[in-house]
């Protein structure tokens, strides 16, 4: 596939094949250099990655379904897996809070952090309504998922599509991709799997996600934010302003009352 | 005030670094405003009190970017990237009013100058022993009782 610079680039991660092999993280973490995760016990079953953070740029997801009674073979999903990423959001939350113009589109339409730019203020890490974002406190400065900016420059596909074992991570033009997921959902809904969904494949969250994902159950299953709950940070600015104003507005009143009275007296 | 908790979904881990500016800013910005309501409210007697008011405030404004630039951690000689942008080929000053920090750093520097501009006068006044000109009037309040806010 030849890469060109002008074009838009992003995941279509298929949820409904991973088996949850996490060769993206290590892929991810070896193209990198992520340090490794502290050994640690979590107890978290199959999740000993936890999250996406600074060090961790894809974290396989396992949510566990498994019934309390057994079902018949072949007919209960025991684990719901996804391999979470940044979503290269096309409004995305992390760029419009940034003070620094540290975040910015590439010019493979992805979201990248310029780490000479970014001074480490975390208005980010807040923002991102994925918990994307982590802070590198050697560095000093926020981290997460290039798209593997470096390798797209040199014309290569990303470590983590490339390792992925049964192609749940898909790369490629966005226009592409949203092709293979319209024909994948289409197959997977003639065969009855109806609980199969798209998500970030249109523009109802956060104006389309370039790395987008078919998903087996609702969106709120994974954790995600669904498509009414998907808003930008400036929510909060009316409000929050208005509050500011109105404080200082009474306590303005309240100084040249008190003083006022004061001379009265 | 709604604030819709459900979606902040990471702490940025804001500590007391960040408290404690808010807190001196607060202080700055609030001896700031009475000492103009003092002398707004045109008692001469008020003189004194509001000069203290304004050298109170000059006097906290600085420690508030110390605290914000020491929360930035290995990061800190970059705090300047708050209002310069860097980005090669886009270079210029960085504001966004939309982003509530972009808003909050250059009401900082701005009430920085006006901190530093009635302490100023005030201590001229001082000096001279006569009472100082209105300064700045009733624009500086309006623009930092929100500054002290920010
Ligand atoms: S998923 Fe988070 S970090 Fe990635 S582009 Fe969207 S807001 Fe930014
Ligand atoms: S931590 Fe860096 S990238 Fe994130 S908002 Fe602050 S300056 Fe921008």
């Amino acid at each position: 596939m030849e890469i060109k610079a002008g074009e838009s680039y992003g995941f279509f991660t298929d949820t409904s094949v991973c088996i949850g092999c996490k060769a993206c993280e290590v892929a991810c973490k070896e193209w990198n250099q992520l340090e490794g995760n502290e050994p640690a016990f979590l107890a978290d079953s199959f999740d000993n990655t936890g999250q996406l953070d600074a060090q961790n740029w894809r974290h396989v997801k396992f949510y566990d379904r498994v019934p309390d009674r057994s079902t018949t073979s072949g007919n209960g999903t025991a684990f719901l897996m996804m391999s979470d990423v940044c979503k290269h959001c096309q409004h995305a939350s992390c760029m419009e809070v940034c003070p620094t113009n540290a975040i910015i589109r590439t010019e493979f339409n992805t979201v990248f952090i310029q780490q000479d730019v970014c001074n480490g203020c975390r208005n980010c890490v807040a923002a991102c309504p994925y918990s994307v974002i982590a802070i590198n406190q050697k560095t000093g400065t926020a981290h997460k998922c290039t798209l593997c900016y470096d390798r797209l420059q040199g014309g290569l596909e990303p470590a983590c599509a490339k390792a992925c074992p049964t192609q749940s991570i898909q790369f490629g033009p966005l226009s592409q991709l949203q092709q293979t997921a319209d024909a994948r959902l289409e197959a997977l809904h003639s065969q009855g799997v109806t609980q199969a969904q798209l998500y970030g494949r249109d523009d109802k969250v956060y104006g389309g996600l370039n790395a987008f994902f078919l998903l087996m159950d609702k969106p709120e299953a994974y954790g995600l934010p669904n498509a009414e709950n998907a808003v930008l940070p400036s929510r909060n600015n009316i409000g929050g302003y208005a509050g500011a104003v109105i404080t200082a507005v009474v306590g303005v009143v309240a100084g040249l009352v008190a003083f006022r009275r004061r001379r009265m007296a | 005030m709604f604030l819709a908790a459900e979606h902040f979904v990471r702490a940025p881990d804001w500590e007391w670094f960040i408290l404690g500016y808010f807190f001196l800013a607060g202080l700055s910005g609030g001896a700031y405003v009475i000492a103009t309501l003092l002398r707004l409210s045109g008692d001469p007697r008020d003189e004194p009190a509001a000069r203290l008011g304004f050298y109170t405030s000059f006097v906290l404004i600085p420690l508030c970017p110390l605290l914000l630039t020491a929360d930035l951690g290995a990061g800190w000689w970059k705090f300047w990237h708050m209002l310069v942008n860097v980005t090669p080929g886009n270079a210029g000053l960085n504001f966004k009013y939309w982003s509530p920090m972009s808003v909050g750093v250059w009401l900082l520097l701005v009430f920085s100058i006006f901190a530093t501009l009635s302490a100023l006068g005030a201590w001229l006044a001082d000096r001279r022993g006569r009472e100082g000109p209105p300064l700045l009037g009733p624009l500086s309040v309006a623009f930092n009782v929100v500054g002290a806010l920010a």
